[in-house]
């Protein structure tokens, strides 16, 4: 499509309309108070989740999304109690490249394993996390499947934690539980660790928040952490798929140059011919 | 001047683009502007300074401004439009608001009283043009016309096909130039009203 003339370059425009919108766009800031505004800001940062790296890179200390953690691990503890499974192994999807393949049988059983603090990422809290996230609401038939499984011996323990001082923990130092873009961004802290440390759980956590955060404002990122993590734990076909569409909707993503390394377009380009 | 942008202004746009910049940095560069685009998508000034803490919070959370072909205020425009787009807010504002938004804005002018009469009288009917919109067709017309950002820029931005992008802008335009052709300081519509109080046509 050809380039429309904007109204203030169009000669059919009257003189005054052009006067009045190159006004409008000479005086387009009215005063503010920067300084005040920079000062609640950097509280702001402080309480909702601490410094962000640049994307592509680093860790986000910090933010953990605490409740979300906490229910889920009540959810998983009484899906196994009352499923009454007969596995004596503990699953847990925490494929890395050179696991087990796609092609290993679902899993929908998700349970928590004990992991020594010693093993926490860096920049991690002190204490230890649960390796998977888990749907909220533990009743729900929408439990995302695990399409990895790894044995027993190969799956880093977990310590136990406390869901009583999780929920003080985040009362005390996060924002208001009633404002849904304070929980989007918490939530996406604790994704970027959870892809580092569990990208299975990862990839549950992110798909749960594409369903909680439909209206929200940072589906970019979230998206760019599922299909990370879909290709870490071996779930190529469905990365290759959405890093298409993410390709085609966020042409310019700074998540692009990461993807590219891990996941190659559907469309390889033809062969050289001599 | 280049595109309807001083040149000054051009350059440090450019020179703006291809630097990453952090929240805080963005902060203190566009707050301002970030805070003026909020008011003018037509959210009161009541809940400005918490949105314009939102905006910064979400750049700060997607780890700042990468360079690209966006200028770094575009960038946060898109990101309070979305905010503003979430809060399903009813726009209407009457007459008298839009002239308060006026006055502030040509708060800031270093003119003689009847300049800034004049240049708040210019805002008044841009800004009662505006307010004709919803914040879709708002946020497009301001990204078009007065940030000159292209349409493919403005489809990333906001995350629709440029198609969508196109059809707004022709809509856009359509009701910004019937409301401003309407408003109450233009020719026609004073002859209109003169109309009215003699009873009858002229």
């Amino acid at each position: 499509m050809s380039a429309l003339p904007r109204l203030l370059e169009d000669p059919a425009v009257s003189e005054k309309l052009r006067a009045d919108l190159r006004r409008t766009q000479l005086h387009a800031v009215a005063p503010f108070d920067t300084a005040a505004g920079l000062e609640r800001l950097r509280a702001g940062m402080k309480s909702g989740g601490g410094p962000v790296t640049p994307p592509g890179g680093g860790t986000v200390p910090g933010a953990s999304w605490k409740l979300f953690a906490a229910l889920g691990v009540a959810g998983v503890v009484g899906w196994m109690l009352l499923s009454g499974s007969s596995e004596s192994r503990t699953q847990i999807g925490t494929a890395r490249p050179g696991a087990q393949t796609p092609n290993a049988p679902l899993k929908t059983k998700l349970e928590v394993e004990k992991r020594t603090s010693d093993s926490s990422p860096k920049g991690a809290p002190p204490e230890g996390r649960p390796s998977v996230g888990v749907s909220s609401s533990p009743g729900s038939a929408d439990v995302e499947p695990i399409t990895a499984v790894v044995p027993l011996s190969a799956a880093p323990p977990v310590v136990e934690r406390n869901s009583d001082t999780d929920l003080r923990a985040r009362d005390s130092s996060e924002r208001d539980t009633n404002d849904p873009l304070a929980d989007e961004i918490s939530h996406l802290g604790s994704l970027r660790e959870l892809h580092q440390t569990d990208p299975a759980a990862a990839v549950i956590s992110a798909r749960e928040g594409h369903k909680m955060f439909a209206q929200g404002v940072l589906f970019e990122e979230r998206e760019a952490l599922l299909i990370l993590s879909l290709s870490e734990v071996g779930q190529s076909a469905e990365a290759l798929r959405r890093a298409d569409a993410f390709r085609a909707r966020f042409p310019r993503s700074a998540f692009l140059s990461k993807m590219q390394q891990l996941i190659p377009t559907s469309k390889q380009p033809p062969p050289a011919t001599p | 001047m280049k595109d309807g942008v001083p040149g000054d202004m051009k350059e440090e746009s450019e020179r703006e683009k291809e630097a990453w910049l952090s929240a805080e940095e963005l902060f203190v560069a566009h707050a301002a502007y970030i805070a003026s685009f909020l008011r003018r998508l037509g959210m009161p000034a009541s809940e400005v300074d918490d949105l314009v803490q939102d905006v910064f919070l979400i750049a700060h959370t997607k780890g700042g401004f990468t360079p690209g072909e966006a200028r770094p205020r575009s960038w946060l425009s898109a990101i309070a439009v979305r905010l503003v787009q979430n809060k399903r807010r009813s726009f209407a504002r009457n007459r008298e608001e839009a002239n308060e938004l006026a006055m502030e804005f040509a708060a800031t002018s270093d003119k003689t009283p009847g300049e800034r009469l004049e240049l708040q009288r210019s805002l008044e009917r841009v800004q009662a043009a505006l307010d004709s919109m919803d914040v879709e067709h708002r946020a497009t017309f301001i990204l078009y016309e007065l940030e000159n950002e292209s349409c493919q820029t403005i489809s990333e931005l906001l995350q629709v096909p440029v198609g969508t992008v196109y059809s707004r802008l022709h809509k856009a335009r359509q009701r910004f130039l019937a409301a401003y052709e309407n408003s109450d300081d233009s020719p026609s519509a004073g002859l209109a009203a003169l109309a009215l109080f003699m009873g009858g046509s002229l």
